[in-house]
């Protein structure tokens, strides 16, 4: 390592290009320059809904009637049901992951749902008006648990159906108490026991249980009329991130956001019948890998958890979303990962709960007697693929770089993935790429630049059909306001437009982007290309404009400089191998590497 | 491996190679060596850890050594990895709440904080647990700090802040519980600094070179032969750490090197450009509120100081946002609590002053909101306070054809009176409370002699009274320095009367209560806000429930321990148990300071008149409101 720092001062020395420690404030235009033209972006961004911004239409709620509120904060999820009946597209169902009192949307989270049809001319989405069934007109409704299912809290992830777009959405932050939800009076306000009635499942309704044992499900909820259907006493009370309803009508995955997060499937008896079927979870030295859990008793649902991990279910550390990819029929899940899941974990692998293999390999790797020890670190997560023939679970992708010191610095990868968190696809032509949400669980460990005291989080695209992707093979498609967490991607079944929100940004940034927004990027299927083809081999600077990712890639690994058309310093990029352009207004620049080399750059 | 170091620390000074080895490449090197000694340093611990026989005097001398190590490289380390260094290596002795965790998670304290906590409690075992951790969590970022793409701008970005750390955290004592080591490690920093420096000495000029090596002799030489309590830190910012902050970006615009808003777009919390840890814009308003970056801000202003004033406002029409934050008591109310919608009733808490009140990260005194704007709706909607709702106010508002010109030329693409909108305006008028120019800042500024008295109390404040521990240097409250970022909350055990000898608890649950799931620790119980002590001298009484009618009364509580003092003390106190020990004439010194720290000049203006309504009944609202 010092050895190599050293050859590498020398080599700087004698192409030291600096007069002084950085670049000069202005250019020289003495220098002739190439032109690099960077076409218009064929992308096209929409803020489509905004919290605390947008109002939504409410039903009667606690004696309050039905009005027009500001929606509520915290934007996760997206889900997309298509309109097969008209012209429009489709409905949107947004969640709200939160829990606060609220006289009109209800206490606890919530959900907003609204309808979309695109624009013949520019193919950019207009929210459509309605009329629903109770009433309510407007553009944005509130979806009403409160009079149909109990409050939900903390609606985070949730389940979209492969096969007709019907939207669970899951209650993810784990309530423990009444007194915890009902926070003094700003959480539920009411904590009087709930009897479950309507959810059409036997073993359930009739039954009374403690509010807050009445949190923490999979919600299904109907996005045209806004009203919540059941929740799910029979998948069992989790802590539940995200899941998936397969093309078969019958199998739902799903994914817990715990330490240790189980993964479990559930398989109706009825195709689109949810109220009746088989609950399992998977424990990866069964022979069939999936255990069945008793469905026909409330209680064990109430325990699920500790019933699995006694019975010795895989344990995973934090999983969040699970997608279908409709380009190999296989199913993908993130698991986010947490710093120092030791002491999470090592309690209910005494009580029988199994690491999952790929922990006890990390383990061993870093020394540490096994993941549930104290010095265990997880730092950036992970994408999981099951193998639905074979019920395998292995890793995609590993999110990283962890610092590896076998790799030469030159060579170490200017991509990072940190704490993956929502996912989806997007088919484009023939080709299906995953999306890719990150989450930053912290800013330690290189998860962020040094000097940088907020967190970014980015989306990325990735073309599935790679079997063994790397981090290079990542495409950042957007990188979302300072502070805030990129969630609930989900792309139009047209290959055009990709949704996701942008949750809890930092006050910091310009309005709308300090509110949490859901938006909506379109044109991916007009002129959309991956990494380009980089002549690697090259000893001259070259550039590749990637118009639709506002990316600029170069050929090398080096400092770069923007300068305006005037010739003045605006941008000062350090060790990067691409460069981002989307904050560039129209014109020209002139860019200039550490090895004083010149391009001119004109933004169309 | 140090042959190889070495050989590059010699080169430096051949003049053959004085141009050509970057800097930050040999600090890298004099970095990863400094580590190493810490990591070192630590292991030795561990060593006398594992020995049975027990010298006092050696263990404290290894700890205190260790601690030097880090000091060593504090700086950069902290730059590098801000977060792993607080959470594991030099955080508060105290529990924390995981973050991004999917449920409440309580993370136990680690690293040399507790570290020296335990090992002054003589507690042993803790102590050689947490010895063995810190040096596995040492060990794991050095292949991340080798890896670590370094430049110069980095290395004088860390510097800088360095000086911010150690003005408003190293000479309080802060990671120093005991403070028996305070003074030595406040030198190593100085030296640290130096040394990193150092590096860019061949690039500098004949008069350059002079003056850092003149800053340097007199930061140094208020180090020599004093003791925590002697130590002058008035004079030490005055004339080591402000002239280098200033010095500093200018070497760094001089020899070319990119400042932090050529590399990033985004708002930071503390504002590069400014020379002195004491200016009015040292830290930059705009990151912190939720609706600055947006134009027109003169004008938005205008117009939020004109709603802030209007009773229109209230269900009533009677009551304005001034009702409770009087521009003449520092924009608070002289209440004990304030006074109820219903005219006869009392709220909760005392109402906090609004200047400065732009830089909290936490407001409310329980910390139940992140922004002004934020802050702003909960008055609106309590139905103990304005009692009204956004229908019933823009209304009213848009009843005033006054109104809504001045929105409309606020907000040209707007347009309209919206929730936004008024949220937005009040919003650009708590921005222009900004409120850094008191006759204290004035004299710590200026480079000519100063009030004796007044660095006497700073000195107090700073020093032996233990104030800015929490009450930060520039802001004199809870917002934390290097970064400022977080505003903190404390548990002090506050009485509910004023009455030692029967004394009881205050029974507010503070930051517990405050309906944030992640809020919800044992350790927030009765936890509140520290506020800001500018302009203090106006806003009587104090604490969150306004217990105490005068400075006098709020010191006396804290020189015997707070709670502790008074023997109501919950679990968690975040004050130490024992005496400040201050006598009458350092706590006269102290509040001599404190009074000093008023400056409301071209705060407190009151509009001429409200606008007209077309609703007759509306317009008889008096400006600022009837009670």
């Amino acid at each position: 390592m010092k050895r190599k720092l050293f050859f590498a001062s020398l080599i700087l020395a004698g192409t030291a290009s600096y007069a002084q420690l950085g670049f000069d404030p202005h250019f020289d235009f003495t220098i002739e320059t190439e032109t690099v033209i960077v076409p218009e972006s064929p992308i096209y961004k929409q803020v489509l809904f905004i919290g605390g911004v947008h109002e939504v239409q409410t039903t009667d709620t606690y004696g309050n009637p039905a009005g027009s509120f500001v929606a509520k904060q915290w934007h996760d999820f997206i889900g997309f049901t298509e309109d097969t009946e008209s012209s429009d597209l489709g409905w949107l169902s947004v969640n709200h992951e939160m829990i606060s009192a609220d006289d009109n949307i209800g206490d606890g989270g919530g959900m907003t749902t609204f309808k979309v049809k695109r624009d013949p001319v520019t193919d950019t989405l207009i929210v459509v008006s309605q009329t629903l069934a109770d009433g309510r007109t407007g553009d944005f409704f509130n979806v009403d648990f409160t009079n149909k299912v109990g409050e939900t809290g903390m609606n985070c992830g949730g389940i979209q159906s492969m096969f007709d777009g019907r939207i669970w959405t899951a209650e993810e932050w784990w309530q423990s108490s009444n007194t915890g939800i009902y926070a003094d009076g700003s959480g539920i306000r009411d904590t009087s026991d709930f009897t479950i009635v309507g959810s059409g499942i036997a073993m359930a309704d009739g039954e009374t249980v403690t509010k807050v044992e009445n949190l923490n499900y999979m919600v299904e909820i109907d996005p045209r009329e806004a009203i919540a259907i059941r929740k799910q006493y029979n998948w069992g009370r989790q802590p539940f991130e995200g899941g998936v309803v397969m093309p078969d009508n019958k199998t739902v995955y799903m994914g817990a956001d715990n330490t240790p997060g189980l993964f479990s499937k559930f398989v109706a008896d009825v195709a689109g019948d949810f109220t009746e079927g088989t609950i399992y979870f998977y424990k990866a030295d069964a022979p069939t890998k999936w255990v069945e859990l008793d469905n026909n008793n409330l209680d064990n649902m109430l325990d699920f958890q500790a019933i699995a991990i006694a019975a010795g279910a895989t344990m995973f550390n934090r999983l969040e979303w699970v997608i279908y990819n409709e380009g190999d029929g296989d199913v993908y899940f993130t698991e986010t990962g947490r710093d120092n899941p030791g002491s999470r974990w090592s309690g209910t692998h005494e009580d029988g709960g199994l690491y999952a293999a790929h922990h006890i390999a990390r383990a061993t790797a870093q020394g540490v007697t096994d993941p549930g020890d104290g010095a265990y670190v997880d730092y950036y997560g992970r994408i999981l693929k099951l193998d639905v023939e074979t019920n395998e679970i292995t890793v995609h992708l590993e999110g990283g770089p962890d610092y590896d010191e076998d790799v030469a610095e030159a060579d170490y990868p200017t991509t990072h993935l940190t704490n993956p968190d929502g996912l989806g696809t997007i088919t484009i032509g023939d080709v299906t790429y995953l999306l890719i949400c990150e989450d930053l669980n912290g800013r330690s460990n290189g998860r962020m630049p040094a000097g940088y005291t907020n967190s970014t989080c980015e989306l990325f695209m990735l073309d599935s059909r790679i079997a063994s992707p790397s981090l290079d093979d990542l495409i950042r498609i957007a990188e979302v306001p300072l502070g805030a967490e990129v969630t609930g991607v989900r792309a139009t079944p047209d290959g055009k437009t990709i949704l996701f929100n942008v949750q809890h940004p930092s006050a910091a940034n310009p309005f709308p982007y300090n509110n949490s927004c859901t938006i909506a990027l379109t044109g991916f299927d007009t002129d959309f290309s991956g990494i380009p083809n980089i002549d690697r081999e090259a000893t001259d600077l070259k550039l590749y404009p990637n118009p639709a990712t506002n990316m600029v890639y170069i050929n090398k690994l080096t400092d770069v400089a923007i300068y305006n058309g005037n010739g003045k310093l605006i941008h000062v990029i350090s060790q990067v191998d691409k460069f981002d352009i989307s904050g560039l207004s129209k014109g020209i620049y002139f860019i200039k590497t550490a090895e004083n080399e010149t391009k001119k750059l004109i933004v169309q | 491996m140090k042959k190889i170091v070495l050989f590059l620390l010699l080169s430096t000074t051949a003049s053959t190679w004085a141009t050509s080895i970057k800097p930050a490449t040999t600090i890298k090197v004099l970095l990863i060596e400094n580590y190493n000694k810490l990591i070192q340093s630590v292991q030795s611990i561990q060593d006398d850890n594992k020995k049975h026989t027990t010298n006092w005097e050696t263990k404290q001398e290894l700890f205190f050594n260790a601690r030097i190590s880090f000091k060593k490289c504090e700086a950069l380390l902290t730059y590098f990895d801000r977060e792993y260094i607080k959470n594991y290596i030099n955080g508060a002795p105290l529990p924390q709440v995981e973050p991004k965790a999917p449920s409440l998670v309580i993370m136990e304290p680690a690293g040399f904080q507790i570290m020296e906590e335990v090992l002054f409690e003589e507690d042993f075992e803790s102590y050689h647990q947490l010895t063995d951790e810190l040096v596995i969590k040492l060990k794991a970022i050095l292949p991340g700090l080798q890896r670590e793409r370094y430049n110069e701008r980095m290395i004088i970005e860390a510097s800088r802040e360095s000086l911010i750390t150690i003005a408003a955290l190293g000479i309080t004592g802060f990671d120093t519980p005991t403070t028996i080591n305070t003074i030595a490690e406040i030198k190593t920093s100085v030296q640290a600094l130096e040394q990193i420096l150092d590096a860019y000495a061949s690039y500098l000029n004949a008069d350059q070179l002079v003056q850092f090596k003149r800053y340097f002799e007199k930061g140094n030489s208020y180090l020599i032969n004093v003791n925590f309590e002697s130590f002058d830190r008035y004079g030490f910012i005055k004339n080591f750490i402000n002239p280098m902050y200033g010095y500093l970006l200018q070497v760094q615009k001089e020899l070319h090197i990119e400042t932090r808003d050529l590399v990033s777009k985004s708002e930071f919390s503390v504002n590069y450009e400014t020379t002195n840890i004491f200016d009015t814009d040292f830290l930059n308003y705009k990151y912190f509120s939720q609706y600055s970056n947006s134009g027109n801000v003169e004008q938005r202003a205008e117009l939020g100081h004109l709603l802030f004033f209007d009773p229109i406002f209230s269900h009533n029409n009677q009551r304005s946002c001034a009702s409770c934050h009087d521009p003449e008591l520092g924009f608070s109310d002289g209440a004990r609590t304030s006074l109820a919608f219903d005219k006869t009733s009392q709220l909760k808490r005392n109402a906090p002053t609004l200047l400065n009140s732009i830089y909290n990260t936490k407001l409310f005194w329980d910390g139940r909101v992140t922004t002004p704007e934020e802050q702003v709706e909960h008055v609106l909607f309590n139905k103990n306070e304005f009692n009204s709702n956004y229908d019933e106010l823009i209304a009213k508002l848009k009843s005033c054809d006054d109104y809504v010109n001045k929105f409309e030329s606020a907000y040209p693409s707007i347009k309209d009176i919206s929730r936004y909108t008024i949220v937005a305006s009040l919003s650009s008028f708590i921005q222009t409370l900004r409120s850094f120019n008191s006759d204290f800042d004035k004299d710590i500024k200026l480079e000519n002699q100063s009030n004796p008295k007044l660095a006497e109390g700073f000195n107090i404040f700073t020093g032996k009274a233990k104030c800015a521990t929490c009450h930060f240097i520039p802001t004199f409250s809870g917002n934390v320095p290097p970064l400022y970022i977080d505003t903190e909350t404390e548990v002090l055990g506050t009485p509910a009367v004023n009455d030692k000898e029967n004394a009881i608890l205050s029974p507010d649950l503070g930051r517990y209560g405050n309906g944030r799931p992640r809020d919800q620790a044992p350790f927030y119980k009765h936890s509140v806000k520290t506020p800001t002590l500018r302009n203090v001298a106006l806003t009587a009484p104090y604490m969150h429930n306004g217990v105490f009618d005068n400075l006098r009364e709020v010191v006396d509580f804290y020189n015997i321990g707070g709670g502790h003092g008074w023997g109501i003390a919950p679990e968690h106190t975040t004050l130490p148990a024992d005496s400040l020990h201050l006598t009458t004439l350092e706590i006269d010194a102290l509040i001599f300071f404190m009074e000093a720290l008023t400056d409301t000049v071209g705060m407190n203006k009151m509009p001429n008149e409200l606008p007209i309504s077309s609703i007759e009944e509306i317009n008889d609202r008096k400006i600022g409101g009837r009670y």
